[in-house]
């Protein structure tokens, strides 16, 4: 019995794979497919000329050590049995129906491209600025590398959302520069924040405290950056808060608990010390209604208005939301970062549900013949790498199931069938050159890498 | 208690398929002949070897001879274990989350906040869960049982459409 198996599983064709988008879920998922089936190649495909996705182009400057899923990733791009493809856009210059044609499986893993919306007038001001576009920038992302944020003539902030990418955001602009001296930030980023006069940032959230989207980890950092200052809660709404507290789980007990050490710091201070140091703070049951523009300088506003809201549990899920409570608050700011999240866009001939900006999928699977999903457009933009890995795990385990049930047969050509649409495609050889340019730009600097953050300056350097 | 822990080691591997599920745990004692001392782990001197036993998802139960100052993470991939260690060991990712035997746990040091913090986003949390890279071996824990939870999250409302 285990002989004719044997024997069949020779005769099967390679399983041919392609992967749309080299982040964190399109490495995830290979490096588990090629476990569950070792016979299988891979083609890697990433629109820009670089891989890594948000580990590259998300993941905060002065948090190295996330990065270090970057090891695993290369393991992957070194595999023989895997070829990368960068500087190919599928859906643009190759066409989605190619690679269907030419491959046993597609996954589609290639995360977020756009913004989501608050849908607010001014929202589209210059001097509203969107996360994706902020961190991209100070990140290296070529898309954004001419952003200049003008930090050098804002004071106040206010961030809209309060997840970790808020977080992120509000200690770029609150760090004292030696903590991003010697990280990867683009000198560039480094350069601005040099000038910035941000001294007070707002993290509004249109929920309550225990409902609050950041971690501990991250909110521990802020609370503990030198020369700032939290600004202590209103008595009121906090004392409810702590009043309910003990019943929480372990994650947000343990962050409540350090919310009100800090808290009480905070109250404590001396108010003629406080006013030296840089202030932020916790915003809570606010929605953005209107942003008024600065009637002086167009690159800035002048007004955030917001509603306040109450909570309610009304549609059923469980979830907490929010009514307003018809009073408006007007909050004077330089500066507005909108940080409610990455969103997804479609690609032509897969499905996609508009409402929740996903693909969508039963464990993976998108279609019963060879289309899969995994990672951010597959479950939308949250999760952390941990949570991004889990899933592509999942999803290729789907593949191999679909493998060796028998579902995915046919001899199929991959990449082999597809020259003419890869003429211009970066190599991982190509990428290594590029990185390793990165490299000794940065070891001149005292940095890990300095970043190539302009697509034709990639080009040339890795095709040196 | 090795009853309940197993029961426990079970209960976390719920979600996954299992393909050979062993009827009695216990039973299925595998001795790594000769591990493969790649890594970050050191050859234990003979006569200082301190066990350890992990438990995988699948119920498999595996003995490792290990050496004072390794640590789990290290150990689980120098004797291809299933574990991850997105962050390369530094405490940040939180995807090298093990169960320890409660018999075990009170003799470990006690996590650090950081620690703590990334435990509080692992999947499955559990009284006696450890992040892997953060455990290292010492004579105290010889005989130590390990359980490697499943590494797939809870079902998604995407996975139901
Ligand atoms: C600002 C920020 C900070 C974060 N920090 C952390 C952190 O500290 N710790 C942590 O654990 N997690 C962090 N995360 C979460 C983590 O980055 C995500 O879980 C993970 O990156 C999602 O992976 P993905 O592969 O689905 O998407 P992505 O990482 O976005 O990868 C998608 C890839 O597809 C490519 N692509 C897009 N369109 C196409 C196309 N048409 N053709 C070919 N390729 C395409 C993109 O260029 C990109 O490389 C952070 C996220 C953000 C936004
Ligand atoms: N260091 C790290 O580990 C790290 C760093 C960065 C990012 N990440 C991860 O990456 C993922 C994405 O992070 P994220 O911060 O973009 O997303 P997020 O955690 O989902 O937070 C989004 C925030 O935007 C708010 N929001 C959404 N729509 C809104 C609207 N219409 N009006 C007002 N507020 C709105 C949300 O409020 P509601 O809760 O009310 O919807 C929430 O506060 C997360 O899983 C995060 O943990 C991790
Ligand atoms: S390997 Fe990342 S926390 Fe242990």
């Amino acid at each position: 019995m285990i002989r004719s198996v044997r024997h069949l599983s020779t005769l099967r064709s390679t399983p041919r794979v392609a992967v749309v988008g080299a982040g964190p879920a399109g490495f995830y998922t290979a490096h588990r497919l090629l476990k569950l089936q070792p016979d299988t190649k891979i083609d890697l495909f990433e629109s820009l000329p670089v891989p890594y996705g948000l580990a590259r182009h998300g993941v905060a400057p002065d948090h190295p050590e996330v990065k270090n899923c970057q090891d695993t990733f290369d393991e992957v791009g070194n595999d023989p049995r895997v070829q990368f493809f960068g500087n190919v856009t599928v859906g643009d210059t190759l066409p989605v129906s190619k690679l269907r044609d030419n491959y046993n499986a597609v996954v589609l893993s290639y995360g977020t491209h756009t913004d989501r919306k608050l849908g607010i007038p001014g929202e589209d001001l210059p001097g509203v600025i969107s996360a994706r576009t902020f961190v991209n920038w100070y990140n290296g992302h070529p898309e954004h590398e001419s952003l200049n944020p003008p930090l050098h003539k804002a004071e106040t902030v206010t961030i809209v959302g309060n997840g970790n990418v808020a977080l992120d955001i509000a200690r770029i602009l609150l760090s004292p520069l030696d903590h991003l001296k010697s990280t990867d930030i683009t000198q560039q980023a480094y350069e601005t924040l040099k000038t910035s006069k941000v001294k007070r940032v707002r993290i509004m959230a249109r929920r309550g405290l225990l409902e609050s989207a950041f971690t501990i980890k991250e909110i521990r950092e802020l609370f503990k950056l030198p020369d700032t200052g939290f600004v202590a809660f209103p008595h009121t709404k906090w004392d409810d808060v702590l009043a309910a507290h003990k019943s929480y789980k372990r994650p947000l007990s343990r962050i409540v608990k350090l919310i009100e050490e800090y808290n009480l710091k905070a109250k404590q201070r001396d108010p003629a010390h406080a006013s030296t140091l840089k202030q932020w703070s916790l915003d809570y049951l606010l929605s953005p209604k209107e942003v008024i523009a600065n009637p002086d300088d167009p690159e800035l506003v002048k007004t955030l208005i917001a509603t306040e809201n109450k909570l309610v549990s009304a549609d059923g899920s469980g979830r907490i939301g929010v009514e307003p409570t018809g009073v408006t608050e007007s909050f004077d700011t330089d500066l507005i970062f909108t940080s409610i999240g990455y969103a997804s866009t479609p690609l032509e001939g897969i499905p996609f549900d508009d409402r929740k900006s996903v693909i969508p999928s039963s464990r993976g699977r998108v279609t019963d013949n060879g289309v899969y999903a995994a990672g951010w457009v597959k479950n939308g933009p949250t999760g952390v790498i941990a949570t991004t890995m889990a899933d592509s795990f999942d999803t290729a385990q789907a593949i191999s199931d679909d493998i060796t049930a028998g579902k995915l047969d046919g001899a199929k050509s991959g990449s082999d069938n597809l020259t003419q649409y890869l003429e211009d495609a970066i190599s991982w050889d190509q990428w290594k050159k590029l990185e390793a340019h990165e490299h000794s730009q940065g070891d001149a600097a005292g940095k890990p890498r300095e970043k190539v953050n302009n697509v034709a300056k990639m080009l040339e350097i890795a095709r040196q | 208690m090795l009853r309940t822990f197993s029961r426990q080691v079970l209960q976390v591997s719920r979600a996954v398929p299992r393909t050979f599920r062993p009827v009695a745990p216990a039973t299925r004692l595998f001795q790594t002949s000769a591990p493969v001392f790649h890594g970050h782990v050191h050859k234990p001197k003979p006569g200082e070897e301190i066990k350890v036993t992990f438990i995988t998802k699948d119920g498999e139960q595996i003995e490792v001879d290990t050496c004072e100052g390794d640590n789990l993470l290290d150990i689980a991939q120098a004797n291809n274990l299933d574990m991850e260690g997105a962050c390369g060991g530094s405490c940040a990712c939180s995807t090298c989350h093990v169960i320890v035997d409660p018999e075990y746990y009170d003799k470990l040091e006690e996590p650090d906040d950081d620690e703590n913090d990334m435990l509080d986003l692992a999947f499955g949390l559990t009284e006696t869960s450890r992040l892997g890279c953060q455990v290292c071996m010492s004579k105290d824990l010889d005989g130590i049982r390990i359980a490697l939870p499943a590494m797939t999250r809870n079902l998604q409302a995407s996975d139901f459409n």
